[in-house]
């Protein structure tokens, strides 16, 4: 394993974890039966939809703007040096905004073979995400990060995301946090725990 | 010997987030001096302007220093680790000859490279927090009786940060970094990276606004009382009101310390790429800007109305020195309250009329807008009217929280807002309204126009006591015209997160017959003491309906508005 591959593995490996998912158990809601009759009446029952599921931990996501910035590989992984592959970044937003600035940054050991490092994609609508891509040429073995951050404005407020991919170990990384996410446990923990952010 | 020490602090320039850190003393830190064999010699720590002095025994040998990411003394009471099974704090080192007398000159824990600036620039902040606090409410009690004085030596807390470390990662981490505190430890978690990057992904460490901000949950925790479910927002949305509250007074305490009316977070370092991930203005916010209403009210569901009211009550109180003013259909308000911190901390940490009040439930900005004008009534308080209206506040618990109780003569005080239909008086209503993105469900109901929410006290007189009880919603149409609402009761427990199990009964009948006729849905359910959300809902998946007046009634007893601050 190259020595930056392994680095990366087993910083998230050593991640022991010291709090975990409350399980306190809710109370079963006692919702009334449906009552039989009338056809508006279950009809109105299924416009109101179900009850949201209560997270095991609840907790609120760090403050964000409406921006947000996803990286994907599209077609096969690289498998050695030399191999030509693809990023492309979604950029959504949950407001319309007239335009979102955006910016690669590629390490060395990644060679641009097609795309452009930064640029402006105008009139980015809530319903419409945008794409931006990049193809590269791998010039190492090991794994590289690959960024691609964004940014914009509206009514005097700023705000921007960023996203990351790992060209060769993305799918492991993303397997790991998801087995540590569900495993961690704390012994002490609190019946009702919550989290603040 | 003495040695001065500097260390990269601070976050980036609020205009421009290229902008290196700058230097700044590492304040009050814990230093230890060890020898040859590892032994301590010496402890001690760093003055205010970072400075040290140490008196040692001559040695042949050399001494080691470490100035560490920890203080146990009257400023502050914490330590930065890198983890909590490993709870290791961080160090700045260096060797001095132990032979004479000398200096160790300048030691810089950097703000790139290795970063350790980041574990120091988070204990610095916990200490302006703490110097904030001192200055503001140290002796609050002799202003306003029950305030609780700050004592930064009460409570210790720690605070988890590791360059390029995602505390996501506890979660299954879908790649977002996360800063977060975790109440009942009295812990802060710090975002240091993502997948061991610190260059050019969203970190934490050098963002005092996010530190500050989750220091404000740790008070909340330790000093204050809170009732917030968590739970999403992105700081322009209406709110569960506790979570608003919540969040709104972590964003204002990030602003109160920094005396900088905005909060900012940003990516990256100067050995990487840098930007703006969030930068909101939390003095004034124009027409259709971010968390802006018109709604007088819905101000109490918002988290920057929040965060802006409280900071309109600190701030200078005049538009020559940032104050602010605005135009809405009921009147022109203007920012004329200034310097009112301990009116705030008095109102959230007194145990009577005050946050920690054991009547207090479903504690949001309505509870302190209550505490508050106590304080003004009676304790020569500021006059909130004006930074009320100017943030579209109400300031009482109207529309989330009143308490209700149950009078047995049938009537409600000649005080309450009552409504005759048909010679019957009712206590409440609710105008059913058309709100984007609202699809009838009750994941999208708009939780301040389409719903109202009472807090149902289960104990001794004046509230019901515990057992069997029936609740009933009673509700007309109120012009007895046109199309009759459909409204639909909720029984909540205490957590009360709105479209979720902790709904413990419910009553969603479509209403019958002609719009002249009264309605009627209803909940039985054993209730033992404590307190119950109750929660009058709009359906909004049909025909809208209009105004609808109602009353709530426990096994047939009128249900009455109840000040719980008198």
């Amino acid at each position: 394993m190259p020595l930056r591959y392994s680095s990366v593995a087993l910083f998230i490996s050593l991640v022991a974890i010291a709090f975990a998912a409350s399980r306190a158990s809710d109370e079963e809601p006692a919702m009334n039966s449906r009552r039989p009759a009338a056809i508006a009446m279950i009809k109105k029952e299924q416009i109101l939809g179900p009850l949201q599921v209560i997270p095991e931990i609840a907790h609120t996501e760090k403050l964000r703007g409406p921006l947000s910035v996803k990286l994907e590989m599209v077609g096969p992984r690289p498998q050695q040096v030399g191999d030509v592959f693809v990023i492309r970044g979604t950029l959504a937003t949950r407001r319309d905004l007239n335009s979102a600035s955006f910016t690669w940054t590629i390490p060395p050991g990644l060679e641009i073979v097609n795309g452009e490092l930064s640029g402006t994609v105008q009139t980015l609508n809530a319903d419409q995400p945008a794409h931006v891509e990049l193809t590269l040429r791998k010039l190492t073995a090991e794994n590289r990060q690959v960024h691609l951050m964004a940014s914009s404005s509206l009514n005097n407020m700023r705000f921007g995301d960023s996203s990351l991919y790992n060209t060769d170990m993305q799918d492991l990384l993303t397997s790991k946090k998801a087995i540590l996410g569900g495993a961690v446990e704390m012994p002490d923990k609190p019946a009702d725990l919550k989290i603040f952010h | 010997m003495g040695a001065p020490g500097s260390a990269g602090l601070g976050s980036a320039n609020p205009s421009d987030p290229t902008h290196p850190a700058s230097a700044n003393p590492i304040r009050y830190a814990e230093i230890v001096v060890t020898n040859g064999s590892g032994s301590t010699v010496q402890c001690g720590e760093t003055a205010a302007d970072g400075s040290f002095s140490l008196s040692l025994p001559q040695i042949s040998g050399a001494y080691k220093i470490s100035i560490n990411s920890r203080a146990l003394n009257s400023h502050l009471h914490a330590s930065v680790l890198n983890s909590p099974d490993s709870n290791t704090f961080y160090s700045l080192t260096t060797t001095v000859s132990g032979a004479s007398s000398s200096s160790v000159g300048t030691l810089t824990a950097p703000a790139n490279g290795t970063i350790l600036g980041g574990a120091f620039n988070i204990l610095d902040q916990l200490l302006n927090a703490n110097i904030y606090l001192v200055a503001q409410v140290g002796s609050c009690a002799s202003t306003f009786s029950g305030c609780l004085n700050y004592d930064p030596t009460v409570h210790k807390i720690a605070a988890y940060w590791k360059p390029g470390f995602n505390p996501n990662t506890y979660f299954g981490d879908s790649g977002d970094g996360l800063s977060f505190y975790l109440p009942g430890y009295s812990r802060l978690f710090i975002l240091g990276g993502i997948d061991g990057d610190t260059n050019s992904s969203d970190t934490d460490h050098f963002d005092n606004s996010i530190i500050i901000h989750e220091y404000g949950h740790f008070l909340e925790d330790n000093w204050l009382k809170s009732d917030s479910p968590g739970g999403m927002h992105d700081g322009n949305e209406i709110l569960d009101p506790r979570l608003a509250w919540s969040e709104g007074w972590g964003d204002f305490i990030q602003a109160a310390v920094r005396g900088d009316g905005h909060y900012i977070d940003t990516m990256g370092n100067t050995d990487g790429s840098t930007e703006m991930l969030f930068y909101v203005d939390t003095e004034s916010v124009s027409n259709g800007g971010f968390d802006y209403t018109t709604n007088l009210g819905e101000g109490n569901f918002r988290e920057f109305s929040i965060t802006r009211l409280l900071w309109d009550a600190i701030d200078p109180g005049d538009n020559s020195t940032g104050g602010d003013s605005d135009t809405f259909t009921d009147g022109t308000y203007t920012d004329n309250v200034n310097t009112a911190f301990n009116e705030i901390w008095a109102s959230l940490s007194k145990s009577s009329r005050g946050y920690r009040d054991a009547l207090f439930a479903f504690r949001n900005v309505g509870l302190l807008h209550l505490a508050q004008e106590w304080l003004h009534t009676n304790q020569g308080a500021q006059d909130w009217t004006q930074i009320r209206g100017l943030n579209r506040h109400l300031g009482d618990t109207t529309r989330y929280g009143q308490t209700v109780v149950p009078v047995s003569s049938g009537a409600c005080s000649s005080s309450a807002t009552t409504t005759t239909v048909a010679s019957t008086a009712y206590y409440f209503n609710v105008t059913p309204t058309s709100s984007p993105g609202d699809d009838g469900s009750l994941t999208n109901s708009n939780l301040f126009l389409n719903n109202r929410f009472y807090d149902l006290k289960i104990g001794s007189t004046p509230f019901a006591s515990a057992g069997s009880h029936t609740l009933t919603l009673e509700y007309r149409d109120d012009d007895q015209s046109g199309t009759i609402a459909d409204l639909d009761l909720y029984l909540y427990n205490k957590n009360a997160r709105f479209g979720t199990s902790d709904i413990l009964s419910d009553s969603r009948q479509t209403p019958s017959g002609t719009v002249t006729d009264p309605q009627t849905e209803s909940v039985s359910y054993s209730l033992s003491n404590g307190d119950y959300l109750i929660n009058v809902s709009v359906f909004t998946g049909g025909t809208l309906g209009g105004k609808a007046d109602f009353n709530l009634k426990l096994d047939g007893v009128v249900l009455c508005p109840y000040d719980i601050v008198q």
